[in-house]
């Protein structure tokens, strides 16, 4: 009997020792957190295997036009199309008047 | 903004229109400025002003026109205390000054009429008889007029004033003396290049102007050669000579292009030492050039300039 409690004591040591420094080498070799990723940054870690999916976002805010064609049928907006920025009003051509004098 | 240019009482004219009308208003004003010519130049026989001076002595049925203008010559003398004199036309004739100025650049200095022996006196432009009620004048026996500038001013005024019927940004150049209408393009005003009397391809100044007119007198514009003596056109009455002056030209800024072009010529004559006096009581602005090239300018400039950038200074 007492042959018997000596062994199991030894067994439990053992099996608590070797499952401490299993668990110790397990986290020792995993990944480490990348800096800045964390959650209150709102993006995750990348992790190996797993594609990430981006975010969506929204398209570019449209130029206010009350126009009533424009408001009728908004055309879908075309991302290939160079908005020309608006021109400052023109200056007549003028003569020049000097005073030549008489 | 369009312009035409022509050439009308021996100078250069510009006439700018803006607007629908603008090409009815210029041809309008243009026969304003060339009736003006044919009625009120001294190298026309048929003028007005040459029959009036023909009937020195006696009295003479006026215009309107022609009283208007007599009437301002009488103001302006008494408020230039006699700087601007139209009286002067017997000096200007002694000087060579006997024919139109681009005549006179196309003869040989020896061909201009010699010097006489001296200054003579001339009557006194306040013995002229006004009549505006009969519109009747009388100049004394001895009298002849020259209006020279303050007729081209006066014709400068009734062609701007006709334009604007046509369109409400206008402007008239004749020869310096030029007159813009109260709106001026893209309200930016009429920017107005100050030439440099010494070089005329050099600007001094740019003068920037809301409304009104700017006038300018230069010695050295109508100017030619008699025998060995260099001449100029502005008569000092007080010597019957061409004026000796430390200023080669003046501009000045004014409501009205008469008021300009009488002071103008008034300050130019009475240089430095009168400018002060001159324009005391006067609304308006002047710029002047001395022989160096330097400016001097009235300190009560903020009405008429809105803009003024010295280049040199």
């Amino acid at each position: 009997m007492r042959f018997f409690r000596a062994s199991l004591r030894t067994l439990i040591t053992l099996a608590s020792t070797f499952s401490f420094l299993g668990g110790w080498v397990l986290l020792a070799h995993s990944l480490k957190p990348t800096s800045g990723a964390g959650p209150s940054s709102g993006a995750p870690a990348a992790l190996p295997g797993i594609a990430a999916t981006p975010l969506p976002t929204l398209p570019p805010l449209q130029g206010l036009d009350f126009s009533p064609s424009q408001s009728a049928q908004p055309a879908p907006p075309n991302p290939l199309t160079i908005v020309s920025q608006p021109q400052p009003p023109q200056v007549q051509a003028m003569p020049i008047f000097t005073t030549s004098g008489s | 903004m369009e312009w035409i240019g022509f050439r009308a009482m021996n100078t250069d004219v510009l006439v700018a229109a803006q607007g629908a009308s603008a090409k009815d208003g210029m041809q309008a004003a243009r026969e304003i400025i060339e009736a003006g010519e044919r009625r009120f130049s001294r190298f026309s026989q048929a003028s007005e002003l040459s029959q009036l001076n023909r009937s020195a002595g006696r009295w003479f049925d006026a215009s309107a026109d022609m009283i208007d203008i007599l009437q301002k010559a009488c103001r302006f003398f008494d408020r230039t205390r006699g700087l601007f004199d139209p009286t002067v036309l017997p000096d200007l004739i002694r000087m060579g000054y006997d024919r139109s100025m681009d005549e006179i650049r196309a003869l040989d200095a020896r061909l201009v009429s010699s010097v006489a022996a001296g200054p003579r006196p001339r009557a006194d432009f306040r013995e002229l008889e006004l009549d505006p009620a009969s519109s009747r004048v009388r100049l004394p026996a001895t009298m002849q007029l020259d209006f020279g500038g303050i007729a081209k001013g006066w014709i400068v005024d009734q062609a701007v004033k006709r334009l604007s019927r046509y369109s409400n940004v206008c402007a008239v150049n004749a020869g310096g003396d030029m007159r813009f209408n109260d709106h001026s393009p893209v309200g930016l005003g009429w920017p107005v290049e100050l030439e440099d009397p010494r070089d005329a391809a050099q600007h001094l100044a740019r003068i920037t102007v809301n409304h009104g007119a700017v006038a300018t007198s230069s010695v050295a514009k109508r100017t030619w050669r008699q025998g060995a003596k260099h001449r100029h056109h502005l008569i000092d009455p007080r010597t019957g000579e061409p004026a000796q002056s430390n200023w080669l030209s003046v501009t000045v800024i004014s409501d009205d292009t008469v008021t300009a072009e009488v002071y103008a010529k008034a300050i130019l004559i009475g240089g430095p030492s009168e400018a002060e006096k001159l324009t005391a009581n006067e609304d308006l602005v002047y710029v002047a050039v001395d022989r160096q090239g330097n400016l001097h300018d009235s300190p009560q400039s903020q009405e008429y300039v809105r803009e003024y950038e010295s280049i040199h200074t």
